[in-house]
């Protein structure tokens, strides 16, 4: 069976001295050949610790060229890679770590993370990524056998969940993109999202099987879009790929006019809903770039796809589709009824099945058990997203079942943010809305409830940024006297909207 | 340049609309490194800066260094309009 860096290794051997990654902040090209070196050494080192095949080893990187070099080498090494998120609390990277029973953590010397200290035997690689062994237990029975990465997604509950894909489920995705956007040796992508963020798996590996060269950016730069348009013209990008958050800000942020973007061919983009305003602005920047809407949750990977018209029509209102299913999967409807349309029609709650779906989530049955419905001998994800089908067969996006929001491309479970909040020992209550137009999330608001008066904002950010990721952190903190209730005792999250 | 940095202050509260009372924004809060000011607002303070100072950002200088607090980004200004002046 082909794994899903072979074609990588394939590249290297074909043509070693091309360039496979750009690392303008750290001053660095690699090429093929320096990329798949670096990673055979790491490779070494962790078939040397024994561990069985398809064992997790955690990622305390950075995106950097050592970053891909870790994901490259731990594959090497028939074991898994789980990215954690490195600007993540500590708090939360510790539950990650203990949950999935990692058996060794990479990091580099400049990371400090007080969770690893006691760390017994160190492997350290030519000073650059150090290896951690961890003995954290017996590993979790339930492991694919040819598992390729975790991927952590926020949890309803309170706690995040790990997303398991193997190789066979991730070159469903890779194989697919690489042909159906062209992706050659002579291509630029930019990688830009952090490999914890499933958009990462295109840069990586559709890219780098077709010997194209990446341009990577770290966390800092991704926010910057004055840099990404002086790079893609430094580079010559062809094929971007990003959320709309960012690429909304390019026609007002990234000078465009200064910068020469005639190589750009193609723009990818997915995580959430591009407003139509932004995008017909950007494809008057873009003018010869052909727009595609990318459509996945992280337990599917990429599963629909829509080639967007060259210029968005002046009357348009309503967001783009999210398009047809991928040729490797199938999409159907779960009616409100209970009932399922396959294939898809009308409306309701998207399922899909098919080659690029998860095995389940880490150590989590009965949370796999839930996520899964079975119908005509298939095993169907539900994605929790409502959609439509319209008159040409495509999906419509229609929002989120439950109380989960996207934002900066990433899912958010407002449970967990209130979980977070309960945490404070001065607040009795907390309930979490996020206030949304069209479809896109403006701003997320905390109401909360605390006996000893109002904490100031800075205050709660403090306390919640030990907890959350940065792109979970509210926007607004609202102080109640009560959080009102329905009849039935439960949060009245309408009542709630008119509060704010 | 006190005039620099009451405008300052007044676009930073009132346009920007940073989740700080008056009295709580000083010349040296680190707005930043302390998660009041995200990366939008940032970049619309760029925008200001380079629209009413006649400055120009390179790619690379806008960052958390040069816009850190109120001092720091009257550092930054007064450096960039000096070298434009000498050049």
């Amino acid at each position: 069976m082909q794994k899903l860096h072979d074609a990588i290794l394939e590249q290297s051997a074909l043509r070693p001295q091309s360039v496979a990654l750009h690392c303008p902040a750290e001053q660095v090209s690699l090429t093929y050949h320096q990329l798949c070196t670096e990673a055979e050494t790491l490779s070494q080192a962790l078939k040397s610790l024994e561990l069985p095949a398809g064992s997790l080893i955690a990622l305390y990187l950075a995106k950097s060229s050592t970053a891909i070099v870790a994901v490259l080498g731990t594959l090497m090494a028939d074991l898994a890679y789980l990215p954690l998120d490195v600007d993540a609390p500590d708090q939360r990277n510790q539950y990650i770590l203990e949950q999935s029973r990692a058996r060794a953590v990479l990091a580099t010397a400049e990371r400090n993370f007080p969770w690893m200290q006691d760390a017994p035997a160190q492997v350290d690689i030519a000073g650059e990524i150090t290896v951690y062994p961890v003995s954290s237990g017996a590993p979790l029975a339930e492991l694919p056998h040819d598992l390729a990465y975790v991927l952590y997604t926020s949890g309803s509950t309170g706690t995040p969940k790990g997303v398991m894909i193997t190789h066979t489920a991730a070159r469903a995705f890779v194989d697919w993109a690489g042909h159906t956007f062209s992706l050659t040796a002579n291509d630029t992508l930019t990688s830009i999202a952090p490999l914890h963020f499933d958009l990462s798996v295109f840069d990586v590996f559709a890219g780098l099987s077709a010997g194209a060269a990446l341009v990577i950016l770290t966390p800092q730069e991704s926010k910057n879009p004055l840099l990404l348009s002086s790079y893609m013209e430094r580079y010559g990008v062809t094929t971007l790929y990003a959320t709309p958050t960012l690429l909304q800000l390019m026609p007002r942020f990234g000078k465009a006019d200064r910068y020469d973007h005639r190589a750009l061919r193609q723009v990818l983009f997915a995580g959430e809903v591009f407003p139509i305003p932004a995008l017909q602005l950007l494809q008057r920047v873009w003018a010869t770039a052909r727009f595609y809407n990318l459509y996945g949750p992280t337990e599917t990977n990429v599963c629909t796809w829509y080639a967007l018209p060259q210029q968005v029509e002046d009357n348009r209102l309503t967001p783009y589709p999210i398009g047809k299913a991928c040729p490797y999967d199938q999409c159907a409807i779960l009616k409100g009824n209970g009932e399922v349309e396959a294939p898809a029609s009308g409306n309701g709650e998207l399922l899909v099945a098919g080659a690029s779906l998860m095995s389940g989530y880490l150590g989590k049955p009965d949370q796999t058990e839930a996520a899964f419905i079975r119908h005509n001998e298939q095993v169907w994800y539900r994605t929790g997203d409502l959609v439509e089908v319209d008159e040409n067969g495509n999906l419509l996006y229609r929002g989120r079942r439950g109380r989960m929001v996207k934002r900066r491309g990433y899912r958010i479970e407002l449970g967990e943010i209130e979980a977070a909040m309960h945490q404070h020992p001065a607040i009795e209550q907390a309930a979490c809305l996020a206030r949304e137009e069209e479809q896109t999330v403006k701003s997320v608001v905390v109401f909360y409830v605390a006996p000893g008066g109002k904490l100031s904002h800075a205050q709660l950010i403090d306390f919640l940024a030990e907890r959350l990721p940065a792109y979970m952190l509210p926007d607004q903190f609202i102080l109640l006297p009560q959080i009102p209730q329905t009849s039935s005792q439960k949060t009245d999250y309408q009542a709630l909207k008119h509060q704010s | 340049m006190e005039n620099f940095k009451t405008q300052l202050r007044e676009y930073l509260l009132n346009d920007l609309s940073l989740p700080l009372q008056p009295d709580e924004l000083q010349d040296d809060t680190l707005l930043v490194s302390d998660r009041i000011m995200d990366s939008i607002s940032s970049l619309m303070l760029v925008e200001y800066l380079e629209k009413n100072f006649a400055i120009n950002f390179e790619p690379h200088e806008v960052s958390a260094e040069n816009l850190d607090s109120i001092n720091i980004i009257e550092a930054f200004v007064n450096e960039k309009l000096a070298r434009a002046k000498a050049a």
